[in-house]
Protein backbone atom coordinates (compact mmCIF):
# COMPACT_ATOMS: atom_id res chain seq x y z
CA UNK A 1 0.00 0.00 0.00
CA UNK A 2 1.40 3.38 -0.98
CA UNK A 3 1.17 6.63 0.91
CA UNK A 4 0.98 10.22 -0.15
CA UNK A 5 1.07 13.56 1.59
CA UNK A 6 -2.19 14.85 2.99
CA UNK A 7 -2.67 18.28 4.52
CA UNK A 8 -5.69 19.09 6.63
CA UNK A 9 -6.66 22.53 7.84
CA UNK A 10 -8.53 23.35 11.01
CA UNK A 11 -9.84 26.90 10.80
CA UNK A 12 -10.96 28.70 13.91
CA UNK A 13 -12.64 32.08 13.79
CA UNK A 14 -11.28 33.74 16.91
CA UNK A 15 -13.81 35.96 18.62
CA UNK A 16 -14.31 37.05 22.13
CA UNK A 17 -12.35 38.95 24.68
CA UNK A 18 -9.19 38.43 26.65
CA UNK A 19 -9.30 35.12 28.50
CA UNK A 20 -12.06 33.57 26.38
CA UNK A 21 -11.70 29.91 25.48
CA UNK A 22 -12.82 28.32 22.24
CA UNK A 23 -13.16 24.60 21.76
CA UNK A 24 -11.73 22.70 18.79
CA UNK A 25 -13.11 19.39 17.60
CA UNK A 26 -12.14 17.77 14.32
CA UNK A 27 -12.67 14.29 12.94
CA UNK A 28 -9.63 12.61 11.41
CA UNK A 29 -10.06 11.71 7.70
CA UNK A 30 -10.31 7.96 7.33
CA UNK A 31 -7.22 7.48 5.20
CA UNK A 32 -4.85 9.53 7.37
CA UNK A 33 -2.29 7.31 9.07
CA UNK A 34 0.25 9.64 10.62
CA UNK A 35 0.76 13.35 11.25
CA UNK A 36 4.39 14.31 10.71
CA UNK A 37 4.22 18.09 10.78
CA UNK A 38 2.15 21.07 11.82
CA UNK A 39 2.12 24.81 11.62
CA UNK A 40 -0.10 27.60 12.83
CA UNK A 41 -0.85 30.82 10.99
CA UNK A 42 -3.20 33.70 11.48
CA UNK A 43 -5.25 35.54 8.89
CA UNK A 44 -7.24 38.70 9.22
CA UNK A 45 -6.65 42.32 10.02
CA UNK A 46 -6.81 41.58 13.72
CA UNK A 47 -3.58 39.61 13.58
CA UNK A 48 -1.54 42.01 11.46
CA UNK A 49 0.81 43.27 14.12
CA UNK A 50 4.37 42.18 14.76
CA UNK A 51 5.20 39.55 17.37
CA UNK A 52 2.15 39.97 19.53
CA UNK A 53 1.08 37.02 21.64
CA UNK A 54 -2.39 36.08 20.51
CA UNK A 55 -3.21 33.03 22.57
CA UNK A 56 -2.47 29.54 23.74
CA UNK A 57 -3.32 26.49 21.66
CA UNK A 58 -3.68 22.92 22.85
CA UNK A 59 -4.44 19.93 20.61
CA UNK A 60 -4.92 16.29 21.58
CA UNK A 61 -5.03 13.34 19.22
CA UNK A 62 -6.61 9.90 19.17
CA UNK A 63 -9.51 10.82 21.45
CA UNK A 64 -7.22 12.60 23.92
CA UNK A 65 -4.71 9.77 24.17
CA UNK A 66 -1.86 12.23 23.53
CA UNK A 67 -1.39 16.00 23.73
CA UNK A 68 1.62 16.82 21.51
CA UNK A 69 0.69 20.40 20.65
CA UNK A 70 0.58 22.96 23.43
CA UNK A 71 2.09 26.28 22.55
CA UNK A 72 1.79 30.02 22.32
CA UNK A 73 0.45 31.51 19.12
CA UNK A 74 2.21 34.67 18.01
CA UNK A 75 1.22 36.95 15.13
CA UNK A 76 3.34 35.99 12.16
CA UNK A 77 3.67 39.15 10.12
CA UNK A 78 7.45 39.49 10.53
CA UNK A 79 8.18 35.90 9.54
CA UNK A 80 6.11 36.20 6.44
CA UNK A 81 7.95 39.21 5.12
CA UNK A 82 11.49 37.88 5.27
CA UNK A 83 11.45 34.12 5.76
CA UNK A 84 9.54 31.02 4.87
CA UNK A 85 6.83 29.08 6.62
CA UNK A 86 8.07 25.64 7.65
CA UNK A 87 6.20 22.77 9.20
CA UNK A 88 7.32 21.87 12.69
CA UNK A 89 8.15 18.19 13.11
CA UNK A 90 5.68 15.89 14.77
CA UNK A 91 5.40 12.11 14.59
CA UNK A 92 1.93 11.20 15.73
CA UNK A 93 0.19 8.09 14.40
CA UNK A 94 -3.56 8.68 14.19
CA UNK A 95 -6.26 6.05 14.33
CA UNK A 96 -9.33 5.96 12.12
CA UNK A 97 -12.55 7.54 13.37
CA UNK A 98 -10.82 9.39 16.20
CA UNK A 99 -11.08 13.04 17.09
CA UNK A 100 -8.55 15.82 17.27
CA UNK A 101 -9.68 17.93 20.19
CA UNK A 102 -8.38 20.98 21.93
CA UNK A 103 -8.91 24.61 22.76
CA UNK A 104 -7.60 28.07 22.10
CA UNK A 105 -7.35 30.66 24.87
CA UNK A 106 -7.32 34.26 23.69
CA UNK A 107 -4.68 36.37 25.48
CA UNK A 108 -4.78 39.34 23.14
CA UNK A 109 -6.20 42.33 25.03
CA UNK A 110 -7.28 44.04 21.79
CA UNK A 111 -10.89 43.28 20.77
CA UNK A 112 -10.12 42.14 17.22
CA UNK A 113 -11.25 39.21 15.13
CA UNK A 114 -9.05 36.95 13.02
CA UNK A 115 -8.86 33.38 11.77
CA UNK A 116 -6.49 30.86 13.27
CA UNK A 117 -5.38 28.23 10.75
CA UNK A 118 -3.91 25.00 12.06
CA UNK A 119 -2.23 22.95 9.37
CA UNK A 120 -1.59 19.28 10.00
CA UNK A 121 0.58 17.52 7.45
CA UNK A 122 0.65 13.76 7.29
CA UNK A 123 0.52 10.67 5.17
CA UNK A 124 -2.60 9.01 3.85
CA UNK A 125 -2.66 5.42 2.70
CA UNK A 126 -3.68 4.79 -0.90
CA UNK A 127 -5.22 1.56 -2.10
CA UNK A 128 -3.22 0.33 -5.12
CA UNK B 1 22.20 11.15 -29.01
CA UNK B 2 22.55 13.52 -26.02
CA UNK B 3 19.37 15.11 -24.64
CA UNK B 4 18.76 18.65 -25.79
CA UNK B 5 16.70 19.48 -22.73
CA UNK B 6 17.99 20.84 -19.43
CA UNK B 7 17.81 18.48 -16.47
CA UNK B 8 15.62 20.88 -14.52
CA UNK B 9 13.00 23.29 -15.80
CA UNK B 10 11.01 25.93 -13.92
CA UNK B 11 7.57 26.28 -15.45
CA UNK B 12 5.64 29.44 -14.52
CA UNK B 13 1.85 29.53 -14.30
CA UNK B 14 0.40 33.03 -13.97
CA UNK B 15 -2.80 34.11 -12.30
CA UNK B 16 -4.01 37.71 -12.32
CA UNK B 17 -6.35 39.07 -9.67
CA UNK B 18 -8.17 42.06 -11.10
CA UNK B 19 -10.16 43.29 -8.13
CA UNK B 20 -10.79 43.01 -4.42
CA UNK B 21 -12.31 39.72 -3.33
CA UNK B 22 -12.14 38.17 -6.78
CA UNK B 23 -10.71 34.81 -7.81
CA UNK B 24 -8.33 33.84 -10.59
CA UNK B 25 -8.09 30.39 -12.14
CA UNK B 26 -5.83 28.58 -14.54
CA UNK B 27 -7.23 28.02 -18.02
CA UNK B 28 -6.26 24.59 -19.34
CA UNK B 29 -2.75 24.73 -17.86
CA UNK B 30 -0.65 21.61 -18.28
CA UNK B 31 2.77 20.48 -17.19
CA UNK B 32 5.40 20.59 -19.93
CA UNK B 33 5.10 17.32 -21.85
CA UNK B 34 8.89 16.98 -22.06
CA UNK B 35 9.36 16.41 -18.33
CA UNK B 36 8.33 13.38 -16.33
CA UNK B 37 8.07 14.65 -12.75
CA UNK B 38 7.05 17.75 -10.83
CA UNK B 39 9.42 17.97 -7.87
CA UNK B 40 8.72 21.35 -6.33
CA UNK B 41 6.25 24.24 -6.12
CA UNK B 42 6.76 27.84 -5.10
CA UNK B 43 4.93 31.09 -5.58
CA UNK B 44 5.75 34.75 -6.12
CA UNK B 45 3.48 37.77 -6.17
CA UNK B 46 3.75 41.32 -7.45
CA UNK B 47 1.95 42.62 -4.34
CA UNK B 48 3.29 41.31 -1.05
CA UNK B 49 0.35 42.83 0.83
CA UNK B 50 -2.21 40.79 -1.04
CA UNK B 51 -0.54 37.44 -0.54
CA UNK B 52 -0.70 37.78 3.26
CA UNK B 53 -4.24 36.45 3.25
CA UNK B 54 -5.02 35.06 -0.21
CA UNK B 55 -5.79 31.36 -0.27
CA UNK B 56 -6.29 28.58 -2.76
CA UNK B 57 -9.85 27.53 -3.48
CA UNK B 58 -8.35 24.67 -5.46
CA UNK B 59 -4.87 23.34 -6.23
CA UNK B 60 -4.93 20.07 -8.13
CA UNK B 61 -2.69 18.26 -10.56
CA UNK B 62 -4.07 15.46 -12.67
CA UNK B 63 -7.28 15.60 -10.62
CA UNK B 64 -5.42 14.97 -7.33
CA UNK B 65 -5.41 17.48 -4.51
CA UNK B 66 -2.00 19.01 -3.89
CA UNK B 67 -3.15 21.65 -1.40
CA UNK B 68 -6.60 21.63 0.23
CA UNK B 69 -9.16 24.41 0.03
CA UNK B 70 -8.21 27.43 2.22
CA UNK B 71 -4.49 26.66 1.94
CA UNK B 72 -2.88 30.06 2.25
CA UNK B 73 -0.65 31.23 -0.55
CA UNK B 74 1.90 32.62 1.88
CA UNK B 75 2.86 29.07 2.86
CA UNK B 76 4.55 28.52 -0.52
CA UNK B 77 5.79 32.11 -0.77
CA UNK B 78 9.23 33.02 0.57
CA UNK B 79 10.73 36.30 1.70
CA UNK B 80 14.01 37.84 0.58
CA UNK B 81 16.12 36.05 3.19
CA UNK B 82 15.44 32.59 1.73
CA UNK B 83 17.94 31.09 -0.73
CA UNK B 84 16.45 30.41 -4.18
CA UNK B 85 16.70 26.62 -4.01
CA UNK B 86 15.09 26.55 -0.56
CA UNK B 87 11.99 28.39 -1.68
CA UNK B 88 10.32 25.33 -3.15
CA UNK B 89 7.94 22.94 -1.43
CA UNK B 90 10.16 19.90 -1.98
CA UNK B 91 7.70 17.30 -0.69
CA UNK B 92 5.89 17.44 -4.01
CA UNK B 93 6.52 14.48 -6.34
CA UNK B 94 3.80 14.30 -8.96
CA UNK B 95 3.62 13.07 -12.55
CA UNK B 96 4.44 15.66 -15.21
CA UNK B 97 4.16 15.00 -18.94
CA UNK B 98 1.09 17.01 -19.89
CA UNK B 99 -0.73 16.56 -16.55
CA UNK B 100 -3.47 19.12 -15.99
CA UNK B 101 -2.88 21.86 -13.43
CA UNK B 102 -6.01 23.38 -11.85
CA UNK B 103 -5.42 26.32 -9.54
CA UNK B 104 -7.95 28.82 -8.21
CA UNK B 105 -6.71 31.62 -5.98
CA UNK B 106 -9.02 33.85 -3.97
CA UNK B 107 -8.15 37.39 -2.94
CA UNK B 108 -9.06 38.56 0.57
CA UNK B 109 -9.26 42.32 0.06
CA UNK B 110 -6.26 43.25 2.19
CA UNK B 111 -5.98 46.97 2.83
CA UNK B 112 -3.24 48.60 0.74
CA UNK B 113 -3.37 46.08 -2.11
CA UNK B 114 -2.92 47.54 -5.57
CA UNK B 115 -5.04 45.87 -8.27
CA UNK B 116 -4.49 44.17 -10.57
CA UNK B 117 -1.67 42.01 -9.26
CA UNK B 118 -0.14 38.83 -10.63
CA UNK B 119 0.64 35.63 -8.79
CA UNK B 120 3.11 33.24 -10.44
CA UNK B 121 3.23 29.60 -9.37
CA UNK B 122 6.50 27.92 -10.38
CA UNK B 123 6.65 24.19 -10.96
CA UNK B 124 10.08 22.60 -10.72
CA UNK B 125 10.25 19.91 -13.39
CA UNK B 126 12.82 17.12 -13.56
CA UNK B 127 13.58 13.97 -15.56
CA UNK B 128 13.43 15.17 -19.13
CA UNK B 129 11.84 12.60 -21.40
CA UNK B 130 14.05 13.25 -24.41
Amino acid sequence: MQSRRKIIIIRLAVVGTFGSRQRIKFKVPQELAIIDGYQITTAGDGALVNNVALGKLSLSFNNRASNPIYEDVVSDKVQFKTGKYEYKKLLEPVKKKTLIEGYFINVNPLPVAYTLNIYLKGKELIQE
Amino acid sequence: MASTLRKVKYQPIRLTITGAGLTASTNDARVDQNYDRVKGIQMTCTDANAIEQAYFDKFEMGGKEIYPKYYEGKLIYSGVNVAPNERFDKEVDEPGNNTTVDITLKDQSVAGTVYPYTVTVYLKLENPLK
